[in-house]
C-alpha cells in the first residue's frame, strides 16, 4: 500500500503529519487543492491513529496531542468531518471518536494543564493542541475550565507572555498557544478562534 | 586538542587554504527588521559557506566548513543538505559520518535535521547500520527514554532495515525501569503487532494480556497498561467484551477501593460492549459510591458513570454526558 506524506521541503527531509496538516492549511487558506491528493491524505491521517485512540506523527508512533491536531484539523479543512462530531449521533465517523475521546479527556492533569502525552507532565501549548482538537469534536464541555485557566496562569511571565513550565522564561511559541488556549476557553478580552487554522476568526474570514 | 578543534580557534578568514576564496554576506535586503546581531565567528564562517554554496564547491575544505557551521547552527538545514551533497561527491567513509552526528546529537537530540540526516546515513549503508542505529538511540534514550524523535527513528530503522530480535526485551526492560513510559508500552504494541519474528497480535495477544494484567495490578492508577490491554483488542469489541480476564481483572481492582478510576472505566466500557455483569460486580461497584447515597435501582452503567462524576471530577461532565449515552439495554 502506498503511504503518502508530506516533507518540509523539495530537497529531502522527514515526512509526517505535521506536513501533511500544512499542505491542508495552505491549500484551505487558497482554496485550491490541486496539490493534494486528500484521499491518499485521509487513508494516511487514519493509519496515524494508535491502539489507544490519539494520533502520532506517523503510523505506529506513540499519540501525541499536537499530531492528534494536525490529524484532526487537516480532516476537518478537508472536509472529511462534520463540525461538532460529538453531538451527530453517526456511527460511521471514519475514526475512531469514542476511543479518542476516552483517550483526549485523560489530557487534562491532576494541576489542570494539559499533557501532551500519557504520563508526561502538563506543557501551556497542549492547551492549543487538546484543547483544540476538543473543540473541532464539540467536546469543549469536558474541559474543567478553571483549572485550566489556573494552570495556564502559572506559566504566564511577569515579563509577559507564557512559558512551558511554570517558572521558566517565555517565549513567542508558548506565548501564542497560551493565548489561543484563552481564546478557547472564550475569555471576553480575547477574540474567538478558528480552530483549524489556529488564528483568529476575524484573520481566516476577514472582518 | 584535534586538529578540527584548532581550526576552529583561527578565524576562516585568517586560514592560508582560504585566502583564494571571496566570502559571500548574508543579504538582508537595505532596511532589514531586527537584524540578528551574530558573533563575529558566526558571521565569518557562514559568509565562507555561502562561498562553496554558491560556487558548489563539494571538497574536503567545504565538508570542514559544514560541520563548523553545524556546530554555530545545527538547526540551519541548507548547510545540511550541503553537506550531504558533499559527502556524496567525495564518496565519504559513511560510518565516520555517524560518529559526526552523534556528536551533535548529544547536545541537540530534539533537532530535526539531525535525525535527518541520521536516517539519510542509515538508507545509505543499508542493514549495515541496524546495529549501530539501535545502539545509537539506545544511548539518546538512556538519557530521555521518551524522545519522540528517537522513537520515530527507532521504528524506521526496525520496519525499513530490520534488527527486531531483542526490541520486546528492551520494551520490557524500559518497562521496568519505568512502568509508566507510555513510550515503551507503544514500542511494545508496535513490535507485537509488527515483528516479522513474533507471529502478529493474534499470536501474542494471550501472553501480552497476562503481561499486562501483572502491571496493572502492581500501579491500577497506571493509565498506560490500560489503553495498552484495550488495544490488545483492536476492533474485536465482542471478543474484548467477553475475555473473563478483563472483567475478572477490574473486579479485583475495585475491590481494593483504591486507584479505581480505569477499572471503572474498563468495566463501563465492557457493558457499553455486550459484557453482562453479575451481581458480585454491582456489589463492588456499589461499595464505591459515597456514604450518604442510597440504594438505587439504577443500571451498573449508570451507577459507575455517577461514581466516576464523584471520583474523577476533572471529567465531570464527561463522565455525566456518558450517562446519557448508555447503550439502551444496560443491566
Amino acid at each position: 500500500m502506498h503511504i503518502v506524506s508530506y516533507m518540509p521541503i523539495h530537497i529531502g527531509a522527514e515526512a509526517d503529519l505535521r506536513f501533511v496538516y500544512c499542505a491542508a492549511a495552505i491549500s484551505y487558506m487558497l482554496n485550491d487543492w490541486s496539490g493534494v491528493d486528500k484521499e491518499k491524505a485521509k487513508g494516511y491521517i487514519l493509519n496515524c491513529q494508535s491502539y489507544d485512540g490519539g494520533f502520532g506523527l506517523c503510523p505506529g508512533l506513540e499519540s501525541h496531542g499536537g499530531a492528534t491536531y494536525c490529524a484532526l484539523a487537516s480532516l476537518r479543512l478537508m472536509g472529511f468531518i462534520e463540525d461538532d462530531l460529538l453531538s451527530k449521533r453517526t456511527s460511521s465517523s471514519i475514526i475512531n471518536t469514542p476511543m479518542l475521546l476516552e483517550w483526549i479527556v485523560q489530557r487534562q492533569t491532576v494541576g489542570g494543564g494539559f499533557q501532551g502525552r500519557l504520563n508526561k507532565p502538563a506543557d501551556t501549548c497542549y492547551g492549543f493542541w487538546v484543547g483544540g482538537v476538543l473543540k473541532i469534536l464539540g467536546g469543549g464541555k469536558f474541559v474543567d475550565k478553571e483549572s485550566l485557566r489556573d494552570s495556564l496562569l502559572t506559566c504566564q511571565s511577569q515579563y509577559g507572555g507564557f512559558s512551558k513550565f511554570p517558572g521558566q522564561l517565555p517565549e513567542l511559541y508558548h506565548s501564542y498557544y497560551g493565548f489561543t488556549a484563552f481564546s478557547l476557553l472564550e475569555v471576553p478580552s480575547l477574540n474567538n478562534l478558528c480552530v483549524e487554522l489556529g488564528i483568529t476568526d476575524r484573520a481566516a474570514q476577514g472582518p | 586538542m584535534d586538529s578540527n578543534e584548532e581550526e576552529q580557534k583561527i578565524p576562516v578568514s585568517q586560514r592560508p587554504e582560504w585566502a583564494d576564496v571571496k566570502p559571500v554576506p548574508q543579504d538582508d535586503g537595505p532596511r532589514p527588521v531586527v537584524p540578528i546581531a551574530y558573533t563575529e565567528e558566526f558571521r565569518e564562517t557562514m559568509d565562507y559557506f555561502r562561498a562553496v554554496y554558491v560556487s558548489d564547491e563539494r571538497s574536503p575544505r567545504s565538508l570542514q566548513l559544514t560541520s563548523e557551521a553545524i556546530h554555530l547552527n545545527p538547526g540551519n538545514y541548507t548547510v545540511w543538505h550541503f553537506r550531504r551533497a558533499v559527502l556524496e561527491a567525495l564518496n565519504a567513509d559513511l560510518h565516520e559520518e555517524l560518529d559526526f552526528v552523534e556528536n551533535v546529537a548529544k547536545e541537540n537530540s530534539k533537532n530535526y535535521q539531525i535525525w535527518h540526516h541520521r536516517r539519510w546515513l542509515a538508507e545509505k549503508l543499508g542493514t549495515g547500520a541496524i546495529v549501530k542505529e539501535l545502539e545509537f538511540t539506545k544511548n539518546i534514550l538512556s538519557l530521555d527514554a521518551k524522545n519522540y524523535h528517537a522513537w520515530s527513528h527507532r521504528q524506521w530503522v526496525l520496519k525499513a532495515l530490520g534488527g527486531w530480535e531483542d526490541e520486546l526485551e528492551y520494551c520490557h526492560q524500559l518497562l521496568t525501569d519505568d512502568v509508566f513510559n507510555n513510550s515503551a508500552w507503544n514500542q511494545r504494541y508496535f513490535v507485537v503487532t509488527g515483528s516479522p519474528l513474533l507471529g502478529g497480535l493474534d499470536a501474542m495477544r494471550d501472553s501480552e494480556v497476562d503481561y499486562t494484567i501483572e502491571a496493572i495490578i502492581a500501579h491500577p492508577e497506571n493509565e498506560s497498561p490500560w489503553r495498552y490491554l484495550r488495544g490488545l483488542y483492536k476492533q474485536d469489541m465482542k471478543t474484548w467484551a467477553n475475555d473473563p480476564r478483563i472483567s475478572s481483572l477490574c473486579l479485583k481492582v475495585l475491590s481494593t477501593k483504591t486507584r479505581c478510576i480505569f477499572a471503572l472505566s474498563t468495566l463501563l466500557d465492557l457493558i457499553c460492549s455486550g459484557f453482562q455483569p453479575g451481581p458480585e460486580f454491582k456489589a463492588a461497584v456499589d461499595d464505591l459510591q459515597a456514604s450518604d447515597t442510597g440504594p438505587s435501582d439504577s443500571g451498573l452503567g449508570e451507577t459507575i458513570c455517577s461514581v466516576l462524576e464523584r471520583i474523577d471530577p476533572l471529567r465531570v461532565n464527561y463522565w455525566t454526558w456518558r450517562k446519557s449515552h448508555l447503550p439502551s439495554v444496560t443491566v
